[in-house]
């Protein structure tokens, strides 16, 4: 009996660990990556952010598409991507442009073993590396060393 | 703790799978591609999935067909270096002395353990070199110091991709890396080779190219992978079991990405993306309605679409011109800065006047040679794989030069490298082979060396049809077994009753059986046709076409079908007759008044409905021969009706025969 509890009490402590762990990686590279964001994208705030804000931020969307907005680039069609729930910013997805900005995992508080290679559909091999985790996704461009996109939730 | 390390144990065990599938040569094909338009259905269905076959590999201009010699590479290594600059220094234990920074600089990087991508370093796995190979005090100098740990030969094709091209092929640089086999090197080497001159160096600096530990694949591929490698560069067991062009064409694959690198990321540049029509939606790319794909890979996103373009620009540039010109021309501009691999003029990297030069100094001991014939066994030697190319012409070409070069290799060393220093041209074998095959062409092209020529180019044309006859005549079946339905195919030749015709209806039979079978992988009646792996499924076709001809002309010729035709003939005989004898009685139970009926009534009556040859015949066989104006002529010279005997019927056969 006593066994059966320390083992269950083991088993909450590891959880509660691996969440704490977890949480800190969460947030870690959130901070370091919107710094590199362009100007305008630093003001958009999950579940903060109206759709009237975005438009007086970015201006009008070459294209929605549900409860999508996009904009074009420099003729990168699209670099940006705006999810909404409701009237609000869910997540946005951003490609940076080149030159893009070098990153290093270690510095975006991302450990490299948890690298995936991307995009691996439709048989590709994945010319970038992703990291993904609550808080969004990374693609890296490990040649270069540089941070390709960015989803933040 | 026990759930930790459960924990950690099963997500380590998640990060890698064992990677036991066996390869095909063209990964991933038959992968669903998660895009609607039906334009893009149409190019699936009629692309390949790379842009170039390896045979279009084998025969690109200026490709690269032999690595650089052990002379080359020390001549090479030689120029990198300073011979005034030198310095001691420890690196991972091993001490050296006296020796060039250069060369202490790459050994530092061929043995410091970095993550797989070279972000940041691995202390855990870095090795102290003495201890592992026991260097010092034998060895004071790089070179070496990598002698001891690759061996002379790897150690020096890793030093040139290193210092000529940037990329870092030791096992010991990079996570999960394995060491490179002298073949596989060899391959990188050669798809190193065919860059143009303005794209080395390409790789970043000390980039990782390595093969990933062998046994495994990335997790993300999945246990049943069959990626062959990656754009960092990594390649996976799949790359090791291909053939060496196709590995040849995947690593170059791998350096197109590193080509948009080059260029700061081309293929995400908007001129790129416009070209298909790309737009990016988050994470997920669509090409345009008009867009132009080279091959199946290319249309998963753009950096494939680029990657593949670049590649089938290098391997496979006429059909890459003719089908997608729009892109030829913006690679050939943007990335290619004008060379073209389309003839070896457009690309060999050798200054005309020096080219020249070279071919006036060796005018005589090439003029020489083209008058002497040549012999199966030199051709055997210098093309090897001819068969391969049996319906290439510029191949034949190319196996002409080959024989040139090995020839006055053989013969003419000291003449020749004495030409190249007096034309100005490095000394390699690679720039020879060029030179010769370039002289070659041209000749091809000049009237009175084309004329020295054709007798080469048919010697080697009939070794190609010997050694076809050779594996046609060893695919002959020793045997016909009477297991075909010619009975009912060939039903209006055994009608007719000529035996040769029944022989060539049955031996068609056989190789239309065979054909039929072997489109599940092998036939009834033939071996298997001993052809070399690479051959393209035309020449394949071609030689198939031609072991038919044979056979049927065999069939008709031998003896081999002369008893089953007589066989055939003979049941087919007793079968009419019985039929006939069996319609007379059937129409004497049946018509009491058949003694009073005109010839014409009495015959068609017997003999046209359900007539059972004619119902086993095939629907587009023509009428049987008239067994109606027979009997009518036969039955008007009586009065009264009568059966056909059997005297009456062999009468009426052997009139067939």
């Amino acid at each position: 009996m006593v066994n059966k509890m320390f083992k269950t009490l083991l088993l909450l402590m590891t959880m509660v660990i691996s969440q704490n762990l977890y949480a800190e990686k969460s947030t870690g590279w959130k901070i370091p990556v919107q710094r590199l964001l362009p100007a305008p994208l630093e003001q958009l705030k999950i579940k903060v952010t109206t759709k009237a804000e975005v438009e007086k931020i970015l201006g009008k969307p070459a294209l929605i598409e549900g409860a999508k907005y996009y904009y074009a680039q420099g003729g990168f069609k699209y670099s940006l991507e705006i999810t909404f729930e409701k009237t609000v910013v869910k997540e946005f997805h951003y490609t940076f442009l080149t030159p893009r900005p070098p990153v290093n995992p270690t510095e975006l508080n991302i450990s490299v073993d948890k690298l995936t290679p991307f995009p691996v559909s439709g048989g590709a091999a994945g010319k970038y590396q992703k990291y993904s985790d609550a808080d969004g996704e990374l693609v890296l461009d490990p040649v270069g060393k540089t941070l390709y996109s960015v989803r933040i939730k | 703790m026990k759930y930790l390390i459960l924990f950690i144990f099963f997500y380590s065990f998640d990060s890698f799978c064992h990677d036991d599938h066996e390869i095909v040569a063209t990964p991933c094909t038959g992968k669903v591609l998660d895009m609607s338009f039906p334009d893009i259905e149409k190019l699936n269905q009629r692309l390949e999935w790379f842009g170039a076959s390896n045979l279009q590999v084998a025969n690109s201009p200026c490709k690269a067909k032999s690595v650089p010699s052990s002379s080359e590479i020390e001549e090479f290594i030689k120029s990198k270096i300073k011979p005034d600059q030198v310095q001691n220094a420890v690196v991972n234990g091993v001490d050296f002395k006296g020796e060039s920074p250069i060369l202490i600089r790459a050994f530092k990087d061929f043995t410091t353990a970095k993550d797989s991508f070279g972000w940041g370093l691995k202390p855990a796995s870095q090795k102290n070199f003495q201890k592992e190979f026991n260097i010092n005090p034998e060895c004071r100098k790089v070179m070496c110091a990598m002698e001891k740990i690759w061996g002379k030969s790897l150690a020096e094709k890793m030093l040139l991709v290193k210092l000529k091209h940037n990329y870092n092929t030791s096992e010991y640089a990079f996570d999960s890396s394995s060491r490179f086999e002298e073949k596989e090197m060899d391959d990188v080497v050669l798809a190193l080779e065919d860059l143009p001159q303005h794209l080395i160096p390409l790789g970043k600096p000390n980039q990782r190219l390595t093969l990933f530990e062998r046994g495994y694949t990335l997790a993300a591929y999945g246990k049943d992978s069959n990626v062959l490698a990656n754009a960092v560069v990594m390649f996976f067991g799949g790359w090791s079991k291909s053939a060496p062009l196709k590995r040849q064409y995947a690593t170059f694959h791998e350096f197109s990405h590193n080509i948009s690198d080059f260029y700061s990321d081309m293929d995400n540049s908007p001129k790129w993306l416009k070209m298909s029509g790309w737009t990016k939606k988050g994470d997920e790319w669509e090409s345009g309605k008009d867009a132009c794909f080279i091959s199946k890979y290319g249309l998963t996103n753009p950096a494939e679409d680029f990657a593949e373009s670049i590649s089938a620009y290098r391997y496979g540039s006429e059909d890459f011109k003719k089908s997608c010109p729009k892109k030829y021309d913006f690679l050939k501009s943007e990335v290619f800065k004008g060379v073209e691999y389309t003839s070896l003029d457009s690309c060999i990297p050798i200054p005309k006047k020096n080219q020249e030069l070279f071919f006036t100094e060796i005018e005589d001991s090439l003029k020489n040679l083209m008058e002497t014939r040549l012999e199966a066994a030199s051709i055997q030697k210098s093309c090897p794989n001819l068969l391969e190319v049996k319906l290439n012409q510029s191949t034949i070409d190319n196996c002409y030069s080959k024989i040139l070069k090995d020839s006055i290799t053989n013969t003419n060393t000291d003449k020749l490298t004495a030409a190249l220093l007096k034309a100005g041209i490095k000394k390699s074998d690679h720039n020879l082979e060029m030179l010769l095959t370039s002289y070659a062409e041209k000749a091809v092209g000049n009237a009175e060396l084309a004329e020295k020529i054709a007798p080469h180019l048919e010697d080697i044309k009939n070794k190609v049809d010997s050694d076809i006859d050779k594996i046609i005549k060893a695919s002959m079946p020793d045997q016909v077994k009477m297991h075909y339905d010619f009975d009912r195919l060939c039903a209006q030749e055994i009608w007719n009753g000529v035996v040769e015709s029944m022989k060539e209806c049955a031996a068609k039979t056989i190789v239309a059986d065979d054909k039929k079978w072997r489109a599940f992988g092998a036939g009834r009646a033939f071996p298997k046709l001993n052809l070399p792996a690479d051959i393209t499924e035309e020449a394949k076709k071609d030689i198939e076409e031609r072991r038919d001809a044979e056979f049927i002309k065999q069939m008709k010729s031998t003896g081999l079908l002369d008893e089953a035709m007589k066989v055939t003939l003979n049941d087919k005989k007793q079968v009419l007759n019985y039929h006939f004898q069996m319609a007379a009685q059937n129409l004497r139970s049946n018509r009491s008044d058949w003694k009073s009926m005109e010839p014409a009534e009495f015959c068609t009556t017997q003999y046209a409905p359900s007539n059972y040859v004619k119902s086993r015949l095939p629907k587009d066989a023509v009428q049987i021969p008239n067994f109606e104006e027979w009997c009518i002529e036969k039955q008007s010279a009586s009065r009264k009706r009568f059966s056909f005997g059997n005297k009456d019927m062999e009468d009426f056969l052997k009139g067939k025969n």
